[in-house]
């Protein structure tokens, strides 16, 4: 699967952008601020409305302009459909989302164009506090499974409001009975968060692992790390609620004495292990890349195995950062079906045997024949 | 705008004060009422004057109302053994509206909200579990809404609803997650009363 034709109107710092692209590996060199960047971006919205660095719709349109559009066609085993976003953004926002000129909604696109980005910020999912990996995770779940991100959503407002009535009971006991009607709503969503992560995490384990492998050369171990103490994979939904239910009880007194929620999947954790050490404390530089980037990689594998199609793999900068060994197996992926679309500030000798190259220049993109002076 | 009569400003900023109009519609709002004519105008007045004065809320069930006990309360042909609870007036209305229920109201005035630090005892709760005291009521429906303050609303009640020996019912999720009643059109909230269960 491959986009074979992208199109933007007034998106970032692109005022009009037809650009034709081939399967396989396309680098896209240019300066820094020549808008590589935005090119992933816009990508990247055409499969999930969302950005990869904007919090609103208003900041991907180009300054000065009321609306902007992107659009791609996608060819997939000789048929392809076209993908269109129209967005205005004054006076007030409104989004217009076509496949093949019919109106859709959004959780459809990643059907058709399966994307994952990757950006050197990746390092933090590795790095970070364990917020950036729950993250990860429900990015990935939400995509798969809208249902997922409601009830992730659910979740997350009655944490909110149980986190201020554990403070407010403190000076005012009587809120004590409205905690445990929360504490129902907080048990039966968050349950149901934990269960679809643990169902998922058998196969991310599995993907992480092997990818893992494929880029470093040896297996790498991921498990689930419940503050409620529920199995790793598997685990029923009526086993899960008792064991949050018990944990809620268990911790009472400290949770009102901190004003804060101490057990449920906003407190959980995925850990990656290199022979039974953590990664995130134990790791090399280099191995802590690699692990960023075997859990995208997971990401598209989990894509694929969702939507049976290979995704876009959009490389932002990602490229520099990795040695010979690694960058050529990354590129290999492309012999299995998957597009790759990676930016750089220069072009790269001898990237891949068959690269298309752009040379990307203040908001427009030209093909680039070669780097050769002769 | 600046040269604006100081009486029509006035008007305008009171009309910007109601949900859903903004500077603009107030503007037009405004405008319109005052070229509308005097006779207009004082029919304007009068029903603000009379709806003022004779407005309330009904003392049984917090409906509004023009007379005391409210006309829903006071109809011989509605059957009370069964009370909805509903957080608002409006909502009231758009039961009435799809026109399938015939038991009696009771409106809560808001939902437990904590982010907003609203809790039960600002809700005529005191005033349900009196009413049900009498030993008439033999059914509650939980009409609340389905996101998550609608439902601590719904929990909380059942709670206190239960011990009394009561039947609880709670509408079906006919509404989508989040979807408020007085959007519902009227087959959805028909569908979602039928199919309402018992709360345990
Ligand atoms: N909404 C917008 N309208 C117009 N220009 C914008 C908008 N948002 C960002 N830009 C500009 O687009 C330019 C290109 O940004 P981009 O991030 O794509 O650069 P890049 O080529 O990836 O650079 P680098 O190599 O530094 O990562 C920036 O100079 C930025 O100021
Ligand atoms: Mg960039
Ligand atoms: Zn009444």
């Amino acid at each position: 699967m491959n986009i074979s034709f992208l199109l933007l109107k007034d998106f970032r710092n692109y005022r009009h952008l037809e650009l034709r692209l081939e399967p396989g590996v396309s680098l896209f060199f240019g300066r820094n601020a020549s808008g590589k960047t935005n090119l992933l971006e816009a990508c990247y919205y055409l499969s999930s409305l969302t950005s990869v660095r904007a919090e609103r719709d208003h900041d991907l349109c180009r300054w000065g302009a009321k609306a902007f559009a992107a659009g791609c066609r996608v060819d997939d085993d000789g048929s392809s459909k076209t993908i269109k976003v129209q967005v205005a953004v004054e006076p007030a926002l409104r989004r217009k989302v076509t496949v093949d000129d019919v109106p859709v909604r959004r959780s459809e696109l990643i059907r058709v164009l399966p994307a994952v980005y990757f950006s050197p910020d990746d390092l933090y999912m590795i790095k970070r506090s364990s917020a950036s990996r729950r993250k990860f995770l429900d990015s990935l779940l939400g995509r798969i499974d809208p249902e997922y991100a409601r009830r992730l959503s659910r979740y997350q407002d009655a944490l909110a409001r149980r986190n201020n009535v554990l403070k407010k009971i403190r000076s005012d006991p009587s809120w004590r009975r409205t905690l445990e009607s929360l504490d129902g709503i907080l048990v039966e969503a968050g349950s149901m968060v934990t269960a679809r992560r643990l169902t998922a995490m058998g196969d991310l384990q599995r993907e992480v692992s092997e990818t893992y492998a494929f880029i470093a050369g040896r297996p790498c171990g991921v498990s689930y790390a419940s503050s409620i103490g529920v199995g790793e994979v598997g685990g029923d939904l009526e086993d899960i609620s008792r064991k949050f239910e018990e944990s809620l009880q268990a911790k009472r007194e400290e949770e009102t004495a901190r004003g804060i929620t101490l057990s449920g999947p906003h407190r959980d954790d995925i850990v990656l292990t290199l022979g039974g050490k953590e990664v995130r404390y134990f790791g090399s530089q280099g191995e802590q890349r690699s692990a960023a980037l075997a859990l995208k990689l997971a990401e598209a594998k989990m894509l694929e195995g969702a939507f049976g199609r290979k995704p876009v793999l959009l490389l932002d900068d990602v490229l520099s950062e990795l040695d010979e060994y690694r960058r050529k197996k990354v590129l290999s992926l492309c012999d299995y079906g998957h597009q790759i679309l990676i930016t750089a500030t220069d072009p790269i000798e001898d990237l891949a045997p068959d690269v298309t190259e752009f040379r990307v220049q203040d908001g427009s993109v030209e093909p680039y024949e070669g780097g050769g002076m002769a | 705008m600046s040269r604006l009569p100081e009486s029509i400003h006035r008007l305008v900023e009171e009309l910007r004060k109601l949900p859903g109009v903004g500077p603009k519609t107030a503007q037009r709002l405004a405008f319109h009422l005052v070229v509308s004519g005097k006779e207009s105008m004082d029919r304007l007045i009068a029903a603000l004057a009379e709806a003022r004065d004779k407005v309330g809320y009904c003392s049984v069930c917090g409906n509004l109302t023009d007379q005391d006990p409210c006309a829903i309360c006071e109809d011989p042909k509605r059957d009370s053994s069964v009370i909805c609870v509903v957080a608002y007036p409006k909502d009231v209305l758009a039961f009435e509206r799809a026109g399938a229920f015939r038991g009696l109201y009771h409106v809560l005035h808001g939902y437990i909200e904590p982010l907003k630090g609203i809790g039960p005892e600002e809700l005529r709760i005191q005033e349900l579990l009196k009413r049900v005291s009498s030993g008439e009521v033999k059914e509650i429906i939980l009409a609340t809404n389905p996101d998550v303050d609608g439902e601590t609303t719904a929990l909380y009640l059942a709670r206190a609803l239960k011990p009394l020996g009561l039947k609880v019912t709670r509408l079906a999720r006919g509404l989508p997650f989040g979807a408020d009643l007085d959007y519902a059109d009227e087959m959805t909230i028909l569908k979602s009363l039928e199919a309402r269960r018992e709360m345990d």
